[in-house]
């Protein structure tokens, strides 16, 4: 690594808590940061309350999903060996989105004979995550057993095709009389009115998942020769592409729970990121969580600030940020630079 | 070192349900370089894949040091053997020196990281190509690395897959004198060859395959001869033989 | 002198209409005829009447769900044909040229229409007691004074959306003696407020539009736990589903429990 890289990776860990203070003081109501600092998160004061229980749960949100998205892409980059894999590719967000809406929507009959699991919270991200981990399932078996990278993206399209389709139809025939516009929440994403309590439904997940998605890296290291490489350096058999898997499923489909399924973070971060780590996949890892979480709180200062009669969906303005970085990433791969 | 000794006892391997060895025995001996040799498809690389443990046979067994196969653990086994298949593409451009230093993983970090892969980088004539992005070497430079990243570790078995493959001739040398030197020095040494006068002069012992068969094992003095390569390979061919250097001039198609 | 006309036209019309099936083509209107007529006079209703986010009365079985389409209401050949303001126009006048009675209703977006509107279907539809009686209430509630000792109110919908001036649920809660600060902070017809806007006003009611009980995303906000306050201090009012589509039925109810409402709130002070 060298040392403007390093530089480079120093400006982002700092930015992240300036991006942060940026956005507990951004919002439609002005407040007194200091004061409302002071005053403490249990304090009844208006200012206090918008600070400690509107703004923070949701930059902290921002960061967690941000940073799970990330890595989840950097990971399945990784595993796939291919710099246009996203997150959402093996069907982990959709088969996480499905599990959602049809608790959430249909849900009801469960909440009777579930009850306790429903009050404490845990059903949904659990379900979520189930939900994510049968499509990821789905996309193994019908790839095959020993499927190599080409197998697993086919079938991973075919199945997120469907589930999408699947979703759909959940929202359409829901018993909501907003079921068009919850398609577009749960396809484009939303922080809005999230509080503590989804930010402490997704993180042990996110933590699950970041804790074997790190465990797996050298795998992802070793990987970057090819798996018949990765065999003889140690890293043979199921064992780790499934835990790789696992700590997508667990991290990724915990935030799409809670935040609808955010694109583009998976696909650009990595990219960007890449070049910084000596392209090692390894570290890649917690930088890309790292730029991850920094772009979604970006996004979401962005969303904030917007003024306008619907709320700004989150998943269009990371396409705005990020889109502009990847034409960038094109031009200089095509004067000659390494994608 | 301690040398590692690997015998075949009737190695089967199947892929894709498809007989690619079958009735395998052989022996790898510590400070011997072996030289896999025969035409297109015969089975070298299942036969190397095989003995670097990434493919699981389906008759027969491997032991090492008389250690059955199946009975070490992967971990185990990479510490055990090194292997650079036929055909590897890095799939991100790392640099150089840290591709190398992936050979170093089953190590794990080790203190005098830096030093051992310069090392490595030497020994293939290739230290100035550490800071390169890999995807930026041409094929005989990037081959010349990922041998640096064979020959980087502890292992007492190396495995190469043509690994002479896509080098210029005085690298061709230079790289079979390396591995000359690590079989002297007591590691156990195969490597699968397309060059016969290069298997001939550096090679202590050579199987020769033909249709996931072992047609002949032996010195290279009692493997190639023109009776047996006709056989093999369907060609004439003519050796001379001057100090134990083979000059191997293949004359016609049979 | 027009108390006198009004009854006269009353009696007129109560004579004139003997109607023993009545059919609708609006979603509101089927909703009164559900509400406050016989069922054996109701021939049709429109079929989102059927979905049980509208309706509250039974729905007898004889009764004709059509899709606003002529053909479906020449079949069941009713004496009356009420439509709305909006929708199933071209049916109504297709209606109309075969030689049905159709009558158009306006619609009600503010007190004023909402009056209007009773009186229209007092005319159409002849002597009709709760009709009546809701009139009359509404009328009584509308000539009380406005009250004096006003407390503060912000309305959070789906979709974290607002009401301001202009609107009818911004009218009802001002003559229940609410300052709508909504409508103070500039927002006409529907605004967009955030959660942090709403802790930040601290209005001494919130009112939330209620109706749907299934889960949505577009509900999030009302769940959120900064408005536990709210809920746990009895300060939260939660408007009918009603009167978003059809206010006639509900409107003297809300307005009545929101007067008790406030009073109830300026006694804690």
């Amino acid at each position: 690594m060298s040392s403007s890289d390093k530089l480079a990776l120093t400006l982002l860990l700092l930015a992240l808590p300036l991006a942060l203070v940026a956005a507990l003081v951004s919002g439609p109501v002005s407040i007194d940061l200091g004061a409302a600092l002071t005053q403490g998160w249990r304090s009844e004061s208006s200012d206090a309350v918008i600070l400690w229980q509107l703004r923070l749960p949701r930059a902290l949100l921002a960061i967690l999903v941000g940073a799970a998205l990330g890595m989840g892409g950097a990971a399945m980059q990784g595993m796939l060996r291919n710099p246009l894999a996203e997150p959402a590719l093996l069907g982990v967000s959709s088969g996480a989105a499905l599990a959602a809406i049809l608790l959430l929507y249909y849900g009801s009959a469960l909440q009777a004979s579930w009850g306790s699991a429903w009050q404490s919270g845990w059903l949904l991200p659990a379900l979520a995550i189930a939900g994510a981990f049968s499509a990821v399932g789905c996309v193994w078996l019908l790839a095959g057993r020993g499927a190599g990278a080409g197998q697993l993206v086919l079938a991973g399209v075919a199945i997120n095709a469907f589930l999408s389709a699947l979703m759909a139809l959940a929202l359409n025939y829901a018993p909501s009389l907003f079921a068009m516009q919850e398609i577009v929440f749960w396809l484009l994403g939303s922080l809005a009115n999230r509080g503590w309590d989804q930010l402490l439904l997704a993180l042990p997940f996110v933590l699950l998942g970041a804790i074997l998605l790190f465990s797996a890296r050298n795998y992802l290291r070793a990987l970057s020769l090819g798996e018949d490489s990765a065999a003889s350096l140690g890293y043979r058999g199921r064992r780790y592409p499934l835990s790789i898997l696992l700590g997508i499923a667990a991290a990724v489909g915990a935030a799409v729970a809670v935040a609808g399924t955010i694109g583009f973070i998976g696909l650009v971060v990595p990219h960007l990121m890449r070049p910084l780590v000596g392209q090692d996949p390894g570290r890649l890892l917690w930088t890309s969580a790292l730029a991850g979480a920094l772009l979604l709180l970006l996004a979401d200062i962005l969303v904030v600030n917007f003024v306008g009669a619907q709320e700004l969906r989150i998943g269009a303005v990371t396409a705005f940020i990020g889109a502009p970085f990847f034409f960038w990433l094109i031009v200089s791969a095509r004067r000659g630079q390494q994608l | 070192m301690k040398g590692l000794e690997v015998s075949c006892l009737q190695l089967g391997l199947e892929r894709q349900r498809r007989p690619v060895l079958s009735e395998i025995s052989c022996v790898f001996k510590p400070f011997e370089l072996t030289a896999v040799v025969g035409p297109n498809g015969a089975g070298k690389s299942s036969l190397l894949q095989a003995l670097a443990g990434v493919l699981a046979p389906s008759a027969g067994h491997i032991e090492l040091d008389g250690q059955p196969a199946e009975r070490i653990s992967p971990a185990q086994m990479a510490r055990l053997c090194a292997y650079l298949p036929q055909a590897e593409t890095p799939a991100w451009s790392l640099r150089a020196a840290d591709l190398v230093a992936l050979g170093l993983l089953p190590w794990g970090r080790p203190k005098d990281r830096e030093r051992r892969v310069s090392a490595a980088l030497q020994l293939v004539d290739a230290q100035q190509l550490a800071e390169r992005p890999v995807t930026r070497l041409s094929g005989g430079e990037l081959r010349r690395v990922q041998l640096a990243r064979l020959l980087v570790g502890e292992a007492p078995l190396l495995i190469a897959d043509e690994p002479t493959a896509a080098l210029d001739i005085r690298h061709q040398l230079q790289l079979m004198h390396t591995f000359r030197r690590q079989a002297d020095a007591g590691k156990t040494v195969v490597l699968a060859l397309h060059d016969l006068p290069m298997a001939a002069r550096f090679c202590d012992r050579i199987l020769l395959l033909e249709q996931g068969r072992l047609v002949a094992q032996g010195t290279p003095e009692d493997v190639f001869t023109p009776a047996l390569i006709g056989d093999v390979y369907g060609v004439t061919c003519e050796f001379r033989w001057r100090d134990g250097v083979a000059d191997f001039v293949p004359l016609d198609l049979l | 002198m027009k108390k006198i006309f009004l009854l006269t036209l009353l009696l007129v019309t109560q004579q004139a209409t003997a109607q023993n099936r009545i059919a609708s083509l609006n979603l509101c209107l089927d909703q009164i005829l559900l509400n406050w007529l016989p069922p054996q006079k109701i021939a049709s209703v429109t079929w989102l009447s059927a979905d049980d986010h509208y309706r509250k009365a039974p729905l007898p079985k004889h009764v004709y769900l059509n899709r606003g389409r002529a053909e479906e209401l020449l079949r069941l050949d009713p004496d009356l044909i009420l439509v709305g303001q909006f929708g199933a126009q071209r049916a109504a006048a297709r209606l109309r040229n075969l030689g049905f009675n159709v009558v158009a209703i306006p619609d009600a977006y503010s007190l004023e229409q909402l009056l209007d509107q009773l009186s229209a279907l007092e005319k159409t539809l002849g002597h009709n007691a709760p009709l009546e009686k809701q009139k009359r209430r509404l009328e009584k509630l509308l000539v009380q004074p406005v009250p004096r000792a006003r407390a503060s109110a912000l309305i959070l919908s789906a979709n974290n959306i607002t009401y301001g001036s202009g609107m009818l649920e911004h009218q009802l809660l001002e003559r229940a003696g609410f300052a709508n600060l909504a409508a103070k902070q500039g927002v006409e017809q529907l605004g967009r407020v955030s959660l942090e806007e709403v802790v930040a006003a601290q209005p001494d009611l919130l009112v939330l539009y209620g109706g749907e009980k299934d889960f949505a995303i577009a509900h999030l906000a009302a769940r959120h736990p900064v408005l536990k306050n709210y809920i746990d201090s009895g300060r939260v009012y939660t408007l009918p589903a009603e009167l978003g589509f059809c206010p006639a039925l509900v409107a003297a109810d809300v307005l009545q429990q929101l007067t008790e409402k406030r009073k109830s709130l300026v006694e804690q002070r």
